[in-house]
């Protein structure tokens, strides 16, 4: 037996080659196992990146919404307060009495008034401001004032806006008939508007019924307070 | 220490010490049982076709074994000896006129044969059209089991009181190496305890006992395992 310790060298040497080949076996077996994984996990990553994505884009759609929301507000919040720089103090006041004396709706209605009926705008600048660049200024004024009142107008119930509406359109129209058939369905709908029995009033005038038209206007006064109103009776008193 | 269990697993054919494996007993049973005048036994080398042949043998009353490397004037003699049965060892060493010979004499009653070759020869020379054409009864000897290796190690080591030497997974080793080759495997546990008495004499505390570089060592040393 004089090999015996070269056959223990060989069975070493072969014992260590032996782990280094099931090592590298299984290494590669564990590394063919993560890649696999690793693969089969990647599709779904790369989804999960679209959806990620998808919802980024919507996020960024929904950030520019808001921020054009915002900006409108910012703008319509501007043009109010043009308004009241630019609004002189008599109808500031009468703005503030409104808001004490009649309810919210009926505020809306003083606007619209100024919409349908052109002859009383004209009347109150000649009577408020003199001279034409005030009633340049007036003009924007209304103008601008229509817009933001159109918003709000689109946030009440359409029916007596409607009716409003229509008899606004047939009073200008010289259509008085027409239009005294209309504020009685706006009136209907809401009887408070004092817009509504104004309105009723002026198209009694143009059919030659002051006296009516009169007796009309007082009749609300009764009920509630209204300076357009009270203004008109004096008028037609007149 | 170990020097009678490495004496009786030395190569040499004890038919008194037979051991009673499965397959040599069905190939046993399956040569006595052919009434066919001539006999293959075929098998994988060191598989135990001699030593099966030699325990064939006994069932005959004049039979003789010779060896296939056997001149043409020496077989001549044989023949006519008048054997009840001629068992030729080796017989894929035969010339091919010798086996045309055995061919045409085993048509007549008067001459049996056993021809006792390798697997791979065995299959050479059966494909050939002369004994294509003849019923020739095969008999082939397959390796041991691993149970019967145990057995048949185990059978060696009792008879030596020297049980339990060897652990399950010492076994399954042995049997990889060797396959169910009984020549393997008794050259592999001679060697094995050769190397083991060695160990013992020089005093190598590694080595006491049977171990996997031991068993190792041993495949390297019978070229079972490249070192």
């Amino acid at each position: 037996m004089d090999n015996f310790l070269e056959l223990e060298k060989k069975c070493k040497t072969l014992r260590k080659k032996q782990f280094l080949k099931y090592g590298a076996v299984g290494g590669g077996a564990f590394f063919v196992l993560i890649a696999s994984l690793l693969l089969f996990k990647s599709p779904k990553t790369n989804e999960n990146n679209k959806k990620h994505t998808n919802n980024h884009k919507t996020e960024k759609n929904i950030t520019k919404k808001i921020e054009h929301n915002k900006q409108k507000v910012e703008q319509i919040k501007k043009i109010e307060k043009v308004e009241k720089k630019s609004t002189p103090k008599t109808i500031k006041k009468e703005k503030s009495k409104q808001k004490t004396i009649v309810p919210p709706m009926l505020e809306v209605e003083f606007d619209l008034n100024k919409i349908g009926n052109n002859n009383l705008k004209q009347t109150k600048t000649k009577k408020s401001h003199t001279s034409q660049q005030k009633k340049q200024h007036t003009k924007s004024k209304t103008q601008q004032k229509k817009e933001t009142h159109k918003n709000i107008i689109s946030s009440e119930t359409i029916t007596f806006n409607k009716a409003l509406y229509l008899a606004k359109n047939a009073f200008n129209k010289h259509n008085y008939q027409e239009s005294i058939k209309w504020c009685k369905i706006a009136s209907n709908l809401n009887n408070d508007s004092a817009e509504v029995w104004r309105l009723y009033a002026l198209n009694l005038v143009r059919l030659n019924q002051k006296d009516k038209a009169i007796v009309v206007l007082e009749t609300y006064l009764k009920y509630k307070k209204s300076i357009k109103i009270k203004h008109l009776l004096q008028r037609l008193k007149k | 220490m170990y020097e009678q269990v490495i004496d009786s697993f030395k190569d040499i054919i004890d038919t008194d010490n037979v051991f009673n494996s499965l397959n040599f007993s069905s190939s046993l049973s399956s040569l006595i049982d052919s009434k066919n005048n001539l006999k293959f036994l075929i098998g994988e080398p060191g598989v135990g076709k001699t030593f099966l042949l030699y325990l064939y043998k006994k069932e005959f009353k004049n039979p003789i074994i010779i060896d296939g490397l056997i001149s043409q004037t020496g077989f001549e003699n044989i023949l006519k000896e008048n054997y009840d049965i001629i068992m030729i060892d080796e017989a894929q060493l035969l010339d091919t006129r010798m086996i045309e010979t055995i061919r045409t004499l085993s048509d007549n009653d008067k001459y049996k044969f056993v021809l006792s070759m390798h697997l791979k020869e065995a299959k050479d020379i059966l494909e050939k059209e002369h004994f294509k054409s003849r019923s020739i009864d095969v008999v082939e000897l397959k390796p041991i089991t691993k149970e019967e290796m145990i057995k048949y190690i185990n059978s060696i080591l009792f008879l030596n009181n020297a049980n339990h030497l060897f652990s399950d997974k010492e076994f399954k080793i042995i049997y990889k190496y060797t396959k169910g080759n009984f020549r393997y495997i008794k050259k592999f546990v001679r060697t094995l305890f050769e190397l083991l008495e060695f160990a013992h004499e020089n005093k190598l505390d590694n080595y006491q006992y049977i171990n996997k570089c031991l068993l190792t060592m041993t495949a390297i040393k019978l070229g079972l395992e490249n070192g």
